[in-house]
C-alpha cells in the first residue's frame, strides 16, 4: 500500500463520487450570538481533493459536518441559505458522505473489529449478504494485519484511526471528510492514516475534503485550497497560489504553512552557577501499570538545572510511563528517584509533590481543578498577577471555565499552572501533539523560560522541531514487543477454564441467547419474592446448586463470581436477626433490637433467600458480552434499537472512562489536592470524570449519526440473535425451580406472604 | 443572554420530547461515567459501610440515595421523556457487569428506581427541571428502592425498620440524588459542556466570551476586536 500519484492524476470524474455545494450557507448554535458559519458559497465537484485551512474556530468542522448531515436540527441552531450532496439535503443522502473525526476513540462504536465495521452499513439497512462482500478484505485495505474479532480498545491511536477510517468506507460514500485525522497521531500513524486514505480515494475516485493544521500532511495530494476565517471563505484555489497569498497570515493564525517555521525560543542563556545542580536523579528504575509487567526498565537519568531532556521512542515505548513515574505518580517496580533534596517523590505528600515538580498531562482536561482560569492559577500561586493573564494570552478569560477554553489555551493554562508553584522540575507528557504554530511557539517559550529559570524539563514527545528548539537532551527508549494480551494468548475471554477436551463444544453458558440466561436468572427471583421461609429458599437454593454445574463453568470460577452474594447474604441475615418481626421468645432486647424466635426463622430464610436469589442471577449474567447482549436486547426483546446500540457504544467506554479517572486522581495529586480525604475528593473527580464523559459522547455522537445511526431505515443486523430451544428449556427449568420450590412451601404450611406476614403498625 | 432563545422554545412543543442522536449517546455514556462511579462507591463504602449497615435499624437508607443519582442527572441533562429510566437502567448495568452481589437484579433495581424519578417528571408534563423538581424526582426513585428493597432483600423485617429504612431512603434520594444532580447538572452547564443541550443554554451568569472558540487564540481577539 504505497501512496499516491501526483497531486492532480486522480481528478477525472469519477461516477460514484459526490458532489458537494453550499449556497449561502450560514449556522449560528443555539445560545450562540454569532454564527460559525455565514454566507458560504462554495462548489466542491465529484472526485476533487480540496484541503480546507483556517484557525481554530473558523467553522472548518461545522462545515464538515454539515456536509455530512450531522449538524442537528432547529433544536440545535439557526440555519440559513442551504448545503447539498449531489444536490440533495445532506440529510437525504445518508452515506453519501462519509465522516473521520479527529479522536480516534469516538470513531470506533463496537467492542469487536469485525463488529465496528459493520455498524455503518447495518444502520443505512444495507442486506446482511451485500455486508459482509464490503467487509471482504477491508481491513487489509487501511492496512491492517488484525484478526475481525480483535478487541478495538486494545489497538494502538494509529490502528483505531485506520479501523475507523474502513468504517466510514464500508458505506461506500462517494466524498470523504476528515477533520484533523492526524492531530492524534504520531508520526508513524501519520504516515499509515495518509497512505490509507490516499489509497481509498485512488480506487474509488471519491471526492475528499481534509481539515489539518499541518499542510505539509496533504500537500502532495490536493489539488485545491479553501481558507475559511471567522465562518466565512476568504480564499479558494489552487495550492500554490493561496499558499503564496494567504500563507502568512495563516501561519499568522496558527496554521503549519511549508516554509514558514514557528518561532523558536531563545536558545539558552550561559550556564549560570547553579546549572551544575543536579535536580532529579534515577538510577535503575523501573515501571509499568499496576499489576501489570513492567514497560521501561533499567533507566538511569540525571537531570541538572537548565537542562531539558526529551524522552522519545515509538508508541508503545512507555514514554508516558516513565514520566509518570519520575513524576512520583505511577508505582515503581525497581529503582529509585531522588530530588535534589534527596527526597522521593513518590512518597511525599500531595502538597510537597506540586512545589517539587510540576506534570503536565497529555489531555489539558485531566488537570483543572477550579471553576475559573483565575482560581486554576491561583491554587498554586495565591495572588494571580493580571501580567500573568496577559502573558498566557488570556486576560479576557479570567472568569471562564478552564473547560471553556479553546484546546491552545487549554494547553497554555495547564503549562502555566504547572509551574504556578514554582517547581524546580516540569514534566510534560507530550505538550505539543495536535497544537497548531502559534501554541507551539508559546508552549515552546514557556518552556524555555522555565529552563532559563534554571529549571528543569522532562517531556515525552515525538516532536522533532520541539527537541531542537528547547536543545534537548535525548533519552531515547527502545521499541517494545507488542504486549500479549490474554485474546491474543488463545483464550476467549468468556471461557471457564480450563474444559473437558480441545474440541469440546463451548459451554452451555456461551450458547444461550443473553435475554434468555437474563430471564432465566430473573424470574424465578420474581416467585420466589412472594414468601419469606425457609422451606422454599432451601429447596430453592439445593436444586440451583444442582443444576450449576449443567452451566459448564468451572466450580472454582463460579465461586469466584458468586462472592458478594455469599458474603451479602448473612449480612442481610443479620440484619433481620436484629430487626426482624417478633414472634414466640425474645432473647435479647436492646433499644430497637428484639432477638425473638420469629426473627431467628426470619433470619435463616433470609440468608437462604439471597443465596437462592443471587447465586444463579449471578451465575448466568456474569461477564455477559456487551455486544452479544445488546443484540438480542434489540432483536429478540424488540427494544428500541437506537437506545440499545446508544448504550452498548457507550458501555464500550467503560474502559476509557476507568482510565480517565485513574489520570483525574494523579493530576490532583500532582496539583495539591491529593492530600484530601477520599470523601471530600469525590464531588471533583465525579464532575471531572461527567465533563469528560459528556465530551466524549457528544464526539461519539457525531461519528455514530455520521455511520447512519439514526437513520430512518429498517435496520439490518449482521449478527442474528436467534432464540432457540435449548432457550426456552433454560427459562423453563429456571421456572421450574421457583415453583417447586414455592409448591413445597405450600406443602409443608411453611408458606408465608412478604404482605400478610408483616404488620406495618 | 438567554434572549434569543427564548421566543423560539415556547412553540417547540413536541420538537422539545424528541429524542435526537446526541441525547442518546450523552444519557448512555452519563449512565456508564455513573455506574463507574457507583464502583468507586462500592470499593469506598462497601467494605465498612456494609458490614456496618447491617447492624443499623433502617437508616442505612440514608446513603442509599447514590444509587439513584443516575436516572435523576441523566433527565436534568438530556430533558427527554424516558431519561430518568434509561439512564438509572445504563447505570445499573454497568454496575452488573462489574459484578456486585445483586448481579442483574440491579437492572430490575434500576427499572423500579429509574421508574420513580420518571414519574415525578412526567406528572411535571417534563417542563419543570429545577431544583424543587429535581429533588422530588430523587425523592419518587427513593420510593421506588424503599419498596423493592423491603419486598426483595428485607421481607422479614419489623415495622419499625420498615418505616425508618423509607424515611430515611426518600429522604436520601431526595439530597443525594436531587440536590446533588441539581448542582451537578449546574456545574456542569458552567464548563460548557451541556452546550448542546437546553440544561447547558438556561444559565445567565457567564462572561461573555462564549463564541470565543470562534477566535481561537487571543492575539487574533484584539487583531478583530472592532469587528465583533
Amino acid at each position: 500500500m504505497t501512496s499516491a500519484l501526483p497531486a492532480g492524476a486522480g481528478t477525472t470524474t469519477h461516477p460514484r463520487a459526490a458532489r458537494l455545494a453550499a449556497h449561502g450557507f450560514g449556522w449560528r448554535p443555539r445560545g450562540r450570538k454569532a454564527p460559525v458559519l455565514a454566507d458560504v458559497d462554495l462548489a466542491i465537484e465529484a472526485g476533487e481533493r480540496v484541503l480546507v485551512l483556517g484557525a481554530s474556530g473558523s467553522g472548518k468542522s461545522t462545515l464538515l459536518q454539515a456536509f455530512a448531515g450531522v449538524l442537528g436540527g432547529d433544536d440545535d441552531g439557526d440555519r440559513t441559505g442551504n448545503i447539498t450532496v449531489d444536490g440533495r439535503d445532506p440529510a437525504d443522502a445518508r452515506g453519501r458522505v462519509g465522516l473521520l473525526l479527529q479522536d480516534p476513540e469516538a470513531g470506533i462504536v463496537l467492542e469487536r473489529a469485525g463488529d465496528d465495521l459493520a455498524f455503518g452499513p447495518e444502520n443505512l439497512g444495507v442486506p446482511v449478504a451485500e455486508i459482509a462482500k464490503r467487509l471482504d478484505g477491508a481491513l487489509d485495505r487501511v492496512g491492517l494485519d488484525i484478526a475481525a474479532d480483535r478487541r478495538t480498545p486494545e489497538l494502538s491511536g494509529g490502528q483505531q484511526q485506520r479501523l475507523a477510517l474502513a468504517g466510514v468506507l464500508a458505506l461506500e460514500p462517494g466524498a470523504l471528510l476528515l477533520d484533523e485525522p492526524t492531530a492524534q497521531l504520531d508520526p508513524a500513524g501519520v504516515g499509515e492514516i495518509v497512505d490509507a486514505v490516499i489509497a481509498a480515494v485512488e480506487r474509488r475516485g471519491l471526492t475528499l475534503v481534509v481539515i489539518e493544521h499541518r499542510v505539509d500532511v496533504w500537500l502532495p495530494h490536493i489539488d485545491r485550497v479553501i481558507v475559511l476565517d471567522r465562518g466565512r471563505v476568504i480564499a479558494d484555489g489552487d495550492p500554490a497560489s493561496v499558499l503564496e497569498r494567504e500563507g502568512e497570515a495563516l501561519a499568522e493564525r496558527g496554521v503549519w504553512v511549508p516554509g514558514r517555521p514557528p518561532v523558536h525560543p531563545p536558545a539558552a542563556v550561559t550556564a549560570p552557577a547553579r546549572e551544575r545542580t543536579v535536580l532529579l536523579e534515577a538510577t535503575g528504575l523501573a515501571a509499568g501499570p499496576a499489576g501489570a509487567e513492567p514497560v521501561v526498565e533499567n533507566i538511569d537519568l540525571t537531570v541538572r538545572a537548565g537542562e531539558v531532556i526529551a524522552l522519545t521512542g515509538p508508541n508503545g515505548a512507555g514514554k508516558s510511563t516513565l514520566a509518570l513515574a519520575l513524576a512520583g505518580l505511577l508505582p515503581r517496580a525497581a529503582g529509585t528517584v531522588t530530588t535534589a533534596d534527596g527526597v522521593d517523590p513518590a512518597t511525599v505528600s500531595s502538597v510537597e509533590l506540586s512545589r517539587l515538580v510540576g506534570v503536565v498531562f497529555q489531555n489539558p482536561e485531566h488537570q483543572f481543578v477550579a471553576a475559573t482560569v483565575r482560581d486554576e492559577l491561583a491554587l498554586g500561586a495565591g495572588e494571580v498577577p493580571a501580567a500573568l493573564l496577559d502573558r498566557l494570552g488570556l486576560a479576557r478569560r479570567g472568569g471562564t471555565s478552564p473547560y471553556r477554553l479553546s484546546g491552545g489555551e487549554k494547553r497554555r493554562l495547564s503549562v502555566a499552572t504547572a509551574i504556578a508553584a514554582g517547581p524546580p522540575v516540569l514534566i510534560l507528557d507530550e505538550p505539543t501533539f495536535g497544537q497548531d504554530r502559534r501554541t507551539w511557539a508559546e508552549l515552546a517559550a514557556l518552556i524555555a523560560e522555565h529552563r532559563d529559570r534554571g529549571g528543569a524539563v522532562i517531556m515525552a514527545t515525538h516532536d522533532r522541531e520541539l527537541i531542537a528548539a528547547l536543545g534537548a537532551r535525548e533519552l531515547r527508549l527502545p521499541a517494545r514487543p507488542p504486549r500479549l494480551t490474554p485474546d491474543e494468548a488463545g483464550e476467549p475471554v468468556a471461557a471457564g477454564g480450563p474444559s473437558a477436551g480441545p474440541v469440546s463444544r463451548p459451554p452451555l453458558l456461551e450458547r444461550l441467547n443473553p435475554v434468555a440466561a437474563l430471564a432465566a436468572g430473573l424470574f424465578p427471583a420474581l416467585i420466589l419474592v412472594a414468601t419469606i421461609d425457609i422451606v422454599s429458599a432451601a429447596v430453592a437454593l439445593a436444586l440451583q446448586l444442582l443444576l450449576l454445574p449443567l452451566l459448564g463453568v468451572d466450580a472454582r470460577t463460579l465461586v469466584r463470581r458468586t462472592a458478594p452474594v455469599w458474603i451479602a447474604a448473612p449480612l442481610s441475615g443479620l440484619t433481620i436477626l436484629l430487626y426482624g418481626q417478633t414472634s414466640g421468645q425474645i432473647y435479647a432486647e436492646f433499644l430497637f433490637v428484639r432477638i425473638s424466635d420469629g426473627s431467628i426463622e426470619l433470619a435463616i430464610a433470609t440468608v437462604l433467600r439471597v443465596l437462592a436469589i443471587g447465586i444463579p442471577a449471578v451465575a448466568l449474567f456474569a461477564r455477559v458480552d456487551v455486544t452479544r447482549f445488546g443484540d438480542a436486547l434489540a432483536q429478540t426483546l424488540r427494544l428500541p434499537a437506537r437506545f440499545v446500540l446508544g448504550a452498548v457504544a457507550a458501555l464500550r467506554m467503560l474502559g476509557l472512562l476507568g482510565s480517565d479517572m485513574r489520570m483525574l486522581e494523579r493530576a490532583r495529586r500532582a496539583r495539591g489536592l491529593g492530600d484530601r480525604g477520599r470523601i471530600r475528593r469525590l464531588p471533583g473527580l465525579v464532575l471531572a470524570l461527567l465533563v469528560l464523559a459528556i465530551r466524549r459522547g457528544a464526539a461519539l455522537a457525531v461519528a455514530m449519526e455520521a455511520r447512519g445511526f439514526g437513520a430512518p431505515v429498517a435496520r439490518t443486523w449482521t449478527r442474528p440473535s436467534p432464540w432457540r430451544g435449548i432457550d426456552s428449556l433454560a427459562l423453563a427449568v429456571a421456572v421450574a425451580v421457583a415453583v417447586i420450590a414455592t409448591v413445597a412451601a405450600v406443602a409443608t404450611g411453611q408458606w408465608n406472604s412478604i404482605l400478610t406476614g408483616r404488620e406495618f403498625g | 443572554m438567554t434572549a434569543p432563545t427564548t421566543p423560539k422554545s415556547a412553540a417547540r412543543g413536541v420538537g422539545r420530547l424528541r429524542w435526537r442522536v446526541v441525547d442518546i449517546v450523552v444519557a448512555s455514556v452519563v449512565g456508564v461515567a455513573v455506574g463507574l462511579v457507583f464502583f468507586a462507591w462500592n470499593l469506598t463504602y462497601n467494605p465498612i459501610g456494609s458490614a456496618l449497615g447491617a447492624l443499623l435499624p433502617g437508616v442505612q437508607g440514608s446513603v442509599h440515595g447514590v444509587w439513584l443519582i443516575g436516572g435523576v442527572l441523566t433527565a436534568l441533562i438530556v430533558r427527554k421523556p424516558g431519561a430518568a429510566i434509561y439512564g438509572e437502567m445504563v447505570a445499573a448495568t454497568v454496575s452488573a457487569l462489574f459484578g456486585n452481589e445483586w448481579g442483574p437484579l440491579t437492572l430490575l433495581s434500576g427499572l423500579v428506581q429509574g421508574l420513580g424519578a420518571e414519574i415525578v417528571f412526567a406528572l411535571l408534563l417534563y417542563k419543570a427541571w429545577g431544583v424543587v423538581a429535581a429533588m422530588l424526582a430523587g425523592a419518587g426513585a427513593g420510593v421506588g428502592m424503599v419498596i423493592l428493597d423491603l419486598v426483595l432483600w428485607y421481607a422479614g423485617a419489623g415495622a419499625l425498620f420498615a418505616t425508618v429504612y423509607a424515611i430515611s431512603g426518600i429522604a436520601s434520594g431526595a439530597i443525594i440524588a436531587g440536590l446533588l444532580s441539581w448542582l451537578a447538572m449546574r456545574a456542569l452547564a458552567r464548563t460548557g459542556a451541556l452546550d448542546r443541550f437546553a440544561a447547558g443554554r438556561e444559565r445567565g451568569d457567564d462572561d461573555e466570551d462564549d463564541d470565543e472558540p470562534l477566535t481561537g487564540a487571543s492575539a487574533v481577539d484584539d487583531e478583530h476586536a472592532a469587528t465583533r
